[in-house]
């Protein structure tokens, strides 16, 4: 009973508070219908505006088409290692080695972010957006060796494109049997630099191992870019890519 | 119950839906019984210079091109029109990986933005650049309240308000950039100092309404339609004001049908609008001051860009 007298006195004051807004309509007001918007003409400024934008998008464009390198065959991504992915994580571990000025003992990146594959023949700027759209960031994360411990254990079940570590993993627990990095096994006693993006640093499944850590550094460098500048110095060096499944991750 | 009713009553589309009583007083430059100022407003352009491309969810959608049509539609019928945008100009298209914002800026520029404010993508180039950019091309002020550049290369190129006078009515407008914690690298938001939006909006709105005499407080804000876990956010921001009449918010990338309209800490309603993001979609608010019953209505669209 209290409860009804309480919702009236509410639905009361509601009204009043209504009729305090709601007055009548002066004449002039009117809902404008803007939603036809199909048929705004161009006029002076959008025909400004194009002209603007031509010769940026022109120039886009030219870049977009700059060869940066060769491929002999088709790059695609696959589990438990791939040449795509392969070449992901060794251009990740390489160029984040020469931004952050020491050596990385592994590199990670994901498959769900390598968004298509490269194709045979020449591989343009064009292509390197359409298989990285994000602007990941590249980070490198200093690591005990037991966080390091947990972050293949996170590769061994995910199967994530990975760079620095000889991997076997057990097919039926997705466990890791044998892990050695840089031909060494795992010491617990030492600290490990990984590189990563900064998606799989801070929002992936992964982020909650490496938020543990001894050191975390953004290094400013898109994995974009990282990208085009290793196909562009291949490039320029005349090589070809040539990725290669080595066998890094196994199933056994 | 109490607030449902609220809610179709104030925030009805397409018919004209009254805001409460207004400072009058400065109202003197047109004898016009009533006066009609219209807002129009983007948020999270992000580059997007060129419609979306048809592998998107927003496919043909957005555009400059498209976006200068409607607006000199819009402007060949209404006499008095401001354009805003809520921020992350910066950031999504090569267009900025190439030309670094100067296209942004230059066609904001074209277009008639009359003020923005900074979004967290806006800091992504450095802050340098967005000076660079802005100081070189942008023939529009930048408003932010909360962010305390002293020390910083923006330091007297942002400004936390500007008044906008229509006919003798003032409209004072402010901007409110979010919590940088782990949204920007702190080496890009360099010496900033983030200020509490609630704070430095009631401070803000209340010199526009008090001691300015505005009769409309607008706020541009980009800290969120909506958080989760209830972080700061606009409909958070709302209620905890007074003095704001409209937030032009940003960063969600929200798409509204229609503003949302809650109750400010006296009671008086404050709308919350949000044009999705990329340039798809116009923000669009009308405002009538009428000056027989002293009151202001608003009537709101959703504008799709295509």
């Amino acid at each position: 009973m209290k409860k009804n007298i309480l919702l009236i006195a509410l639905f009361a004051s509601s009204l009043t508070a209504c009729t305090r807004y709601f007055i009548a309509k002066p004449a002039q007001l009117r809902p404008i219908a803007v939603s036809d918007t199909a048929s705004a003409p161009s006029g002076a400024l959008s025909q400004q505006i194009a002209a603007y934008l031509q010769p940026y998008r022109d120039s886009l464009e030219t870049n977009m088409n700059t060869v940066l390198v060769k491929s002999p065959r088709r790059l695609s991504k696959g589990v438990p290692e791939s040449e795509l992915g392969n070449l992901m994580a060794d251009i990740l571990r390489e160029m984040g080695q020469e931004r952050l000025g020491k050596p990385v003992d592994l590199a990670i990146t994901n498959n769900g972010g390598i968004r298509t594959d490269f194709p045979a023949g020449n591989i343009t700027l064009g292509n390197v957006y359409e298989v990285m759209p994000f602007d990941n960031e590249l980070v490198a994360i200093t690591l005990t060796g037991e966080t390091m411990q947990k972050v293949i254990e996170y590769l061994a079940q995910r199967k994530e494109p990975q760079s620095g570590v000889k991997l076997v993993i057990d097919k039926a627990t997705n466990k890791p049997l044998e892990a050695t990095i840089g031909g060494k096994p795992l010491d617990l006693k030492q600290t490990y630099t990984l590189i990563t993006s900064d998606y799989m640093a801070v929002s992936s499944d992964m982020a909650a191992i490496v938020k543990n850590n001894q050191g975390f550094q953004i290094l400013r460098y898109l994995m974009r870019d990282a990208i085009a500048d290793y196909l562009r110095r291949k490039g320029q060096q005349n090589q070809e890519l040539n990725p290669t499944k080595d066998g890094r991750t196994t199933v056994k | 119950m109490e607030r449902r009713l609220f809610l179709r009553n104030i925030a009805g589309i397409g018919g004209a839906v009254a805001l409460g009583q207004w400072p009058f007083e400065t109202w003197a430059g047109t004898n016009a019984e009533s006066l009609k100022i219209t807002i129009l407003h983007t948020n999270d352009q992000h580059s997007r210079l060129e419609p979306f491309p048809k592998t998107d969810r927003l496919a043909g959608r957005g555009g400059v091109v498209n976006r200068a049509r409607i607006l000199s539609k819009i402007r060949s019928e209404e006499a008095n029109v401001l354009l805003f945008d809520a921020g992350d100009i910066f950031q999504g298209t090569p267009y900025f990986n190439f030309y670094k914002g100067r296209p942004e800026i230059e066609l904001m520029s074209q277009m008639g933005y009359d003020a923005v404010t900074m979004g967290n993508h806006d800091f992504d180039g450095g802050l340098e650049l967005y000076v660079k950019q802005i100081k070189e091309y942008a023939k529009f002020p930048v408003l932010v309240a909360n962010y305390d550049f002293k020390g910083t290369v923006m330091e007297g190129l942002a400004q936390p308000y500007k008044i906008f006078t229509v006919k003798g009515v003032k409209i004072g407008v402010f901007g409110l950039g979010i919590d940088p914690k782990g949204l920007i690298p702190e080496k890009l938001f360099g010496g900033t100092k983030y200020l509490d939006p609630i704070k430095t909006a009631n401070e803000t709105a209340t010199f526009l309404r008090q001691e300015k005499k505005c009769s409309l407080v607008v706020c541009l804000s980009h800290l969120g339609y909506k958080m989760s876990d209830g972080e700061m956010s606009d409909l958070v921001m709302a209620p905890q004001t007074k003095d704001i009449d409209l937030i032009i918010g940003g960063h969600t990338h929200t798409f509204l049908n229609e503003p949302t309209a809650l109750k400010n800490l006296v009671g008086k309603p404050v709308l919350v609008n949000q044009a999705g993001w990329g340039g798809a979609s116009l923000g669009r608010l009308d405002f009538t001051f009428d000056r027989v019953s002293k009151q202001v209505f608003f009537t709101s669209h959703s504008v799709s860009i295509q």
